[in-house]
């Protein structure tokens, strides 16, 4: 019997994701309209701090809006991609299910990432993605292959980035049972990607280029559009790797230690 | 009275045995802080100025550090909890019950903030401090912050109950939330001090009752002028009783008109 890949069982969680949309229309309308707002807000809010103020060293009005599409582009990416994995992990834990999560005839963390799919958030892409566009002439900067390819290269080093932490997240799941704070502190720290990293001092900007390289979310896909870029990104780029490989061996630490009891 | 303080004793206990994840606070709070300071002294640096729309640094710190505050002592998640209860059929558990739905909700929306005050606040009140000391603040103000954080928890309830009640007509409310959040949270002021947006949104939000949740309280705590003489305070705690008895009055009667349509199959 030919064994279905974790990509074809994401397809088909998509599908039925949007199927699940469309049976909450209504519903599934307003989330989409949520985030377009929620995307709209974010880059006001953005542009009224710049009118009051110089904003931040080294990015320029025009430039940082295309920070901010980056922005609303890669909470939309997350959101969608994996908007429910974690909410979903400490459903089952606390009910006692994980179990079922064994029985099937996936790996249980890449069973875990593909069941997150949320249809409701694809409205913060195509936001993201129509600020960018408008934005970008207005940079002056000249879009090149080399500046494309590192744009999509660094978004999906964070999302592998992201793809680890949900992996940590749901290990540590397994363990305390009770986590929802934890999400929480994912998002915190997280965070930390939603501002140019030059605003950080020099030890910190190191922290979240390369140590724990939050600026491959935003900041490096956004550099890359706009040809900025440095040996640090490519360090980056590698830790990410390091991040996902150290979040598949944690979870394997914690499965081979799982006892099977609930909340 | 008895069984409302009885089911928030309940619900607290029921926090209290998930602590550690309260204590988690002592970390997300200071990231919280840390980002903030790192933005707005960035932003002050880069600006070459002491003040950004009124604030000093330390002020403008101060109110994000009242944000967190706020946001916690406000937090509840009643719209969530009715919503489910109504699509999946729990609600008529709710209605044996020898309270009404509005204030078992409300008893468990204190009982899960009790213990946020102590374990989530406080982490922010001891380290705040140590970074930027506020001299602006008295005792007065910190008690007058008191009663005005107090009526933003009753605003935000009566907020969240609303849109619960909504799943009565749309069944899931998923999207609201976000909804709610972003309004209450952009247009309060729980982002960014109102005195950045333009006239015009102010304006409009004088008519909404999301700035009493967040800017206005924010300000008595900072004890801006305005806030800081007893004319001034009244009208503001004036204003959050006002608009509380308001959506009081829509809860009751959106609720009578809503439960009558109830029909428990899930």
């Amino acid at each position: 019997m030919k064994r279905t890949s974790l990509l074809t069982l994401y397809y088909h969680n998509i599908k039925n994701g949007i199927a699940q949309s469309m049976q909450f229309r209504a519903d599934f309308a307003i989330g989409v309209v949520s985030s377009l707002f929620y995307s709209l807000i974010t880059v006001v809010i953005q542009f009224l701090v710049y009118r009051l103020t110089h904003g931040f060293p080294g990015w320029p009005v025009e430039q940082m809006i295309v920070f901010q599409g980056m922005f609303v582009l890669w909470t939309g990416l997350r959101e969608t991609l994996f908007g429910g994995v974690r909410e979903l992990m400490v459903q089952i834990v606390w009910k006692g299910e994980f179990d079922q999560i064994l029985l099937k005839p996936f790996h249980s963390g890449g069973y875990l990432l593909a069941s997150g799919f949320d249809f409701s958030k694809v409205g913060s892409i195509a936001a993201g993605i129509v600020v960018i566009v408008l934005a970008y002439p207005a940079t002056g900067a000249v879009l090149t292959i080399g500046g494309l390819a590192g744009f999509f290269g660094f978004l999906a080093a964070g999302v592998l980035l992201y793809m680890a932490f949900i992996l940590f997240f749901c290990s540590l799941t397994l363990v305390i049972i009770n986590s929802n704070r934890f999400i929480e502190l994912m998002d915190r720290l997280f965070d930390f990607a939603g501002y140019p990293s030059e605003i950080y001092p020099g030890p910190a900007r190191i922290l979240f280029d390369v140590a724990v390289p939050f600026a491959l979310c935003i900041g490096f896909p956004a550099r890359a559009l706009l040809g900025r870029f440095d040996v640090l990104m490519a360090a980056g780029a590698g830790a990410a790797v390091l991040f996902f490989l150290a979040g598949l061996g944690t979870w394997q630490i914690v499965m081979k230690k799982y006892t099977s009891a609930g909340g | 009275m008895k069984i409302f303080l009885a089911i928030t004793k309940a619900v607290f206990k029921q926090s209290f045995h998930y602590r550690l994840g309260q204590m988690l606070s002592i970390v997300i709070y200071p990231l919280y802080l840390i980002l903030f300071i790192a933005v707005f002294t960035g932003l002050y640096q880069y600006s070459h100025s002491a003040t950004l729309a009124g604030y000093n640094l330390t002020q403008m710190i101060w109110y994000q550090g009242g944000v967190l505050f706020i946001g916690t002592i406000t937090w509840n998640n009643t719209d969530w909890q009715i919503a489910n209860k109504i699509l999946s059929g729990d609600l008529v558990q709710d209605l044996l019950k020898p309270v009404s739905v509005f204030k078992y909700q409300l008893a468990v929306a204190l009982g899960h903030r009790l213990l946020a005050m102590i374990g989530e606040i406080l982490p922010a009140v001891i380290v705040l401090p140590l970074l930027y000391f506020p001299t602006f603040m008295t005792i007065g103000c910190i008690l007058r912050f008191a009663a005005v954080a107090a009526g933003a928890f009753l605003l935000f309830f009566h907020i969240n109950f609303l849109i619960g009640l909504l799943a009565f007509v749309m069944k899931s409310t998923a999207s609201i939330r976000p909804i709610r959040v972003i309004i209450a949270w952009t247009l309060g002021g729980g982002r960014i001090p109102l005195d950045f947006f333009p006239p015009a949104i102010v304006t409009i939000n004088a008519f909404l009752p999301f700035q009493y949740c967040f800017y206005y309280p924010i300000r008595v705590l900072l004890n801006m002028p305005g806030t800081n003489t007893w004319p001034g305070f009244l009208t503001i705690l004036g204003a959050q009783a006002a608009w509380i008895a308001g959506l009081h009055i829509l809860c009751r009667l959106l609720w009578r008109g809503a439960y009558r349509k109830f029909c428990a199959v899930g």
